[in-house]
């Protein structure tokens, strides 16, 4: 018990942090009060997954808040009319294609990641203002809303939604074959070139995942807002990555752990909850936002990550050589 | 060993949560037996019309004997649909709310008609949403009063106008423009340009001058909030145009301002404080039970006026 | 083989200028003075914060707090001018914009925290400033309209903010190529690493940098309050956003040391020509941002693909 313990601070710091609350604030001696913080865990959880397997490859999508906008104007707009299934299928497909077309840019360009889809966010966002005409668009139907919205024994659908596809991640980063590759390529992509790993085939599928999960956050908000606005999420991709930073997940790569991503999306919603319980003014709330940023990414060490993240880039784009030489 | 980083975010955030506390956005009453609270969750509150709401919403819920509890959604809609449902939880007696996006409405009526707390909107729109009652100004109204005002004191000329609109979002506000549009192009005036400045006073500004350029005949311009109209007004004056009508909407100060120095014409006025005190009034009732008299029986809709205001009005 | 080098410089320019032909044809107005005028004008303020952004980029960073500190400007100058007077409010503008770079660059260098990072929480941190200094009002200037000859004084009938640009550049332009400051701001965006190791004060520079985008974007914010003579915490939301795209296309590239400041300028004008073209058009702008991100997205895998294919050659 004592070595689960180890290392996992991120839950230790929940706890905590709920201790203090249930101490300090009536308002979270009601169960409700908890649900509510599962709940809104669950849509950036969700995305969360996707991310944490593209900060394992040290890249970070930053697009993902344009594609749910984009992804929940469309899900609103055609559920009603071709129903459920085929909605998850096609927007799934959707999620699928745009992180195909930012793992392209990324694995096979070689663009960094950071400003490809930084780009693709412009595109994604644009796509969604004008095919909304900048007016949100409504699906109010119950048996859509239920998702987002309802409770299943008392605990909300989304997060039962979100636990499953937290395992479902965590299995496929570590018991599949794929999982490894992802985690190889993120420890280093000199070593997993050179061991026989097709680096370039495992950085697109990495930037598809994020796509998927992200779809299916998008349909879950959709859900729960019942209208979607091209910019409803911007700059969510921020907090996505913070999330995953949080639970441990190192943006030097190579390392990372699903449920600590979920422990931290937990905690996310609850620091959110939590100011609004206690009343805090608005303002404060968002320099609270900024020193949250501040102190998940500070453990980045002494070089500029980023930088770094570069110059591997460049290094490793070495295309097989033509020749031999005899 | 437990991370010492995790410990230490946790450790911090608890002892700012503890001193900010002390800082809470309640408005306490010395009453002993406190009626209940009243929440109130409002669009953005770094615009001053949605401030002069807030004033009024907390002077009626204060004078009423209620506990305030403010949350502020900061032009987001997440952020609206978490915050009320915080607000929720913590047994508020009433909701008014003033959202950022009316259709992202639904999912907070639901929770909290379930909870049986009774919801009021205030301004913007309902969403299609099952409010309990909604206070509106009237958008359409007011923009018909621009283009009278337009219509009456142009000059002899192109006639020739252009509509600078908010952020297509703000389903309600919209209509402002097309108020002003339906009065004037009855009478022969065409409107040349529509734009939309996404409410955004440095857009008012640049968009006016690209205006200025692509038709100099312009003789007049309706903005569909104050902050577009006075940066339309700035653009005139550094593009030597002061022949130009410039009408906003909303009743800012800074519109105010300009209107009196002159470089700005008109304004139509809307009441946000009022419409502030009206909603607690009509939470008051739904409160104790009693049924509210309404402009709009099937929309549940209660009108506040909104007021011309010219350089006259102005002292 | 030696397109690659052609396209990295030349690239903008072409872009650019196929871009005015299009709307030239499709809108004549635009190659009116006065819409020239306008149009430069309009440009001025991305333009002057892309040039103090090219800095960074070439060195390899990236300060995203430039809207904010935008915006604590015009707070700044609204408050103070009705105080004390417009030259010592301008000073002040000025001394805080120093401030706020040199905060940006002490949480880079001494706590160790990734440029875009730090820069993200301090564009939240010093518009949270601009609420708190203005109590969430807007401040106007409408009565004390000194600050007018930031945009409407003119030299020559050239208006002030295009003189200010040129300025700038012209000033920056000999910086960078004569400068022992740029050359250390290129080597440590070709390789941080070995510019240490050879005893460069990598962290004095990166602080320097970061004082030179706050300043720049210090001057946008004098300009912006003299066009609108107000003060507020919204005002430029985005505009990192803006000038970070315009530097890029300009041919700025994150991981090479390599700055293109002349290119920054021509994009940043590229860019304002879209806008205004489809503005004169009366087209939603919701298309300029497609272009926009299309542009953007073509010209950094061009670039890309040049780079890969000199790679092969060599």
């Amino acid at each position: 018990m004592k070595s689960y313990l180890k290392g996992r601070g991120i839950l230790v710091s929940l706890i905590l942090l709920w201790m203090i609350f249930f101490i300090t604030n009536e308002n979270f001696r009601r169960i409700d009060s908890y649900m509510s913080i599962l709940r809104e865990a669950s849509f950036v959880g969700v995305a969360a997954i996707g991310m944490t397997f593209c900060i394992i490859i040290k890249a970070m999508d930053l697009s993902i808040g344009a594609m749910i906008g984009l992804l929940a104007i469309i899900t609103l707009s055609i559920v009603g009319k071709l129903g459920l299934i085929t909605t998850i299928i096609i927007i799934l497909i959707f999620g699928a294609i745009f992180g195909l077309i930012n793992g392209f840019l990324y694995a096979k360009l070689g663009l960094p990641s950071f400003i490809a889809t930084l780009a693709m966010s412009y595109i994604y966002k644009a796509i969604a203002l004008i095919y909304s005409k900048g007016r949100p668009i409504q699906f109010s139907e119950k048996w859509f809303t239920v998702i987002g919205n309802g409770n299943f024994l008392g605990i909300p659908v989304p997060f039962i939604i979100f636990i499953g596809l937290t395992i479902l991640g965590s299995i496929i980063l570590r018991k599949t074959i794929l999982g490894r590759q992802i985690t190889a390529t993120g420890n280093s992509e000199k070593a997993s070139y050179l061991s026989g790993i097709d680096v370039s085939k495992v950085k697109i599928i990495v930037f598809v995942l994020v796509g998927i999960f992200t779809a299916i956050a998008a349909i879950l908000i959709s859900s729960r807002l019942w209208s979607a606005t091209a910019d409803m999420k911007s700059g969510y991709e921020f907090d996505v990555i913070a999330v995953v930073v949080l639970g441990g997940t190192s943006l030097k790569g190579g390392k990372g752990n699903m449920f600590d991503t979920a422990v931290a999306s937990v905690f996310f919603a609850s620091i959110y909850t939590g100011m609004n319980m206690f009343h805090i003014g608005a303002y404060l709330q968002k320099i609270v936002e900024g020193i949250i940023l501040v102190v998940a990414f500070s453990r980045g060490g002494g070089v500029q990550i980023i930088h770094s993240k570069l110059k591997e880039n460049k290094l490793t784009n070495v295309k097989k050589p033509r020749r031999e030489y005899k | 060993m437990i991370k010492a980083r995790g410990f230490l975010i946790v450790i911090s955030l608890t002892l700012a949560f503890t001193i900010m506390g002390c800082q809470a956005n309640t408005g306490k009453v010395a009453n002993v037996a406190s009626k209940g609270k009243i929440g109130f969750s409002v669009y953005d509150m770094q615009y001053e019309y949605f401030q002069s709401m807030e004033k009024g919403t907390k002077q009626g819920i204060v004078d009423l004997g209620y506990d305030y509890i403010l949350h502020d959604q900061k032009s987001d809609q997440t952020q609206m649909v978490s915050g009320s449902q915080d607000l929720i939880n913590q047994d508020i007696a009433a909701l008014i709310i003033c959202p950022n996006n009316p259709e992202a409405l639904g999912p907070i009526v639901e929770a909290a008609h379930a909870k049986k707390i009774p919801v009021i909107v205030d301004d913007i729109g309902g969403g299609n949403s099952d409010y309990d009652a909604i206070v509106i100004s009237d958008n359409i109204g007011g923009g018909r009063m621009a283009g009278k005002y337009a219509i009456k004191n142009i000059k002899a000329g192109s006639r020739e106008v252009a509509i600078i609109k908010v952020e297509p979002s703000a389903t309600f506000a919209v209509r402002r423009g097309e108020g002003f549009k339906s009065e004037v192009t009855a009478v022969g005036f065409k409107v040349v340009k529509e734009l939309s400045g996404h409410s955004k006073q440095e857009e008012g500004y640049s968009i006016m001058k690209d205006i200025i350029t692509s038709n100099p005949k312009i003789q007049a311009v309706f903005c569909e909030n104050d902050p577009m109209a006075v940066g339309a007004a700035q653009a005139c004056i550094d593009s030597k145009r002061k022949d130009i009508m410039i009408i906003g909407f909303n009743g800012d100060k800074i519109a105010l301002d300009a209107i009196k120095a002159g470089i700005m014409s008109a304004t139509i006025k809307q009441s946000p404080y009022e419409m502030g005190k009206e909603t607690v009034s009509l939470a008051n009732k739904l409160i104790k039970g009693e049924k509210i008299k309404f402009d709009d029986e099937k929309k549940k809709e209660i009108y506040i006026s909104v007021k011309l205001i010219t350089k006259e009005d102005i002292n | 083989m030696k397109y690659w080098n052609l396209w990295d410089r030349a690239g903008i320019y072409i872009i650019a200028f196929i871009t005015l032909i299009i709307f030239a044809i499709l809108t004549p107005n635009i190659l009116t003075i006065t819409n020239i005028v306008n149009l430069l004008v309009q440009v001025s303020i991305v333009a002057i914060a892309a040039a103090g952004m090219t800095f960074a980029l070439t060195s390899g960073s990236f300060d995203f707090s430039i809207g904010s500190t935008l915006s604590l400007t015009t707070c700044v100058l609204a408050i103070n001018i009705p105080r004390i007077g417009l030259f010592l409010s301008v000073v002040l503008a000025l001394a805080v914009g120093v401030i706020l770079g040199l905060i940006n660059g002490i949480i880079i260098t001494k706590f160790k925290v990734q440029t875009f990072v730090a820069t993200l929480a301090t564009m939240i941190i010093y518009r949270g400033l601009s609420s708190i200094y203005t109590h969430g009002q807007d401040a106007s200037l409408i009565n004390y309209r000194q600050i007018k000859m930031f945009s409407n004084g003119e030299i020559l009938f050239i208006p002030a903010p295009i003189i200010i640009t040129i300025f700038v550049y012209i000033l920056f332009y000999l910086i960078f190529k004569y400068s022992l400051f740029s050359l250390f701001v290129r080597s440590i965006g070709s390789n941080e690493k070995i510019a240490r190791m050879i005893g460069l004060n990598v962290d004095r520079t990166i602080i320097y940098i970061f004082i030179m985008t706050a300043v720049t974007s210090v001057i946008g914010g004098i300009i912006q309050t003299s066009q609108l003579l107000t003060g507020n915490a919204k005002f430029g939301v985005g505009f990192e956003l803006e000038v970070i795209t315009a530097t890029i296309l300009g041919g700025t590239r994150i991981s090479g040391g390599k700055g293109n400041l002349w290119g920054t300028l021509c994009a940043a004008i590229m860019l304002g020509i879209i806008k205004n073209g489809l503005n004169l058009l009366g087209i939603s702008d919701n298309y300029q941002k497609l272009i926009t991100g299309i542009i953007l997205v073509l010209a950094l895998s061009t670039s890309r693909i040049m780079e890969k294919e000199k790679r092969d050659v060599v």
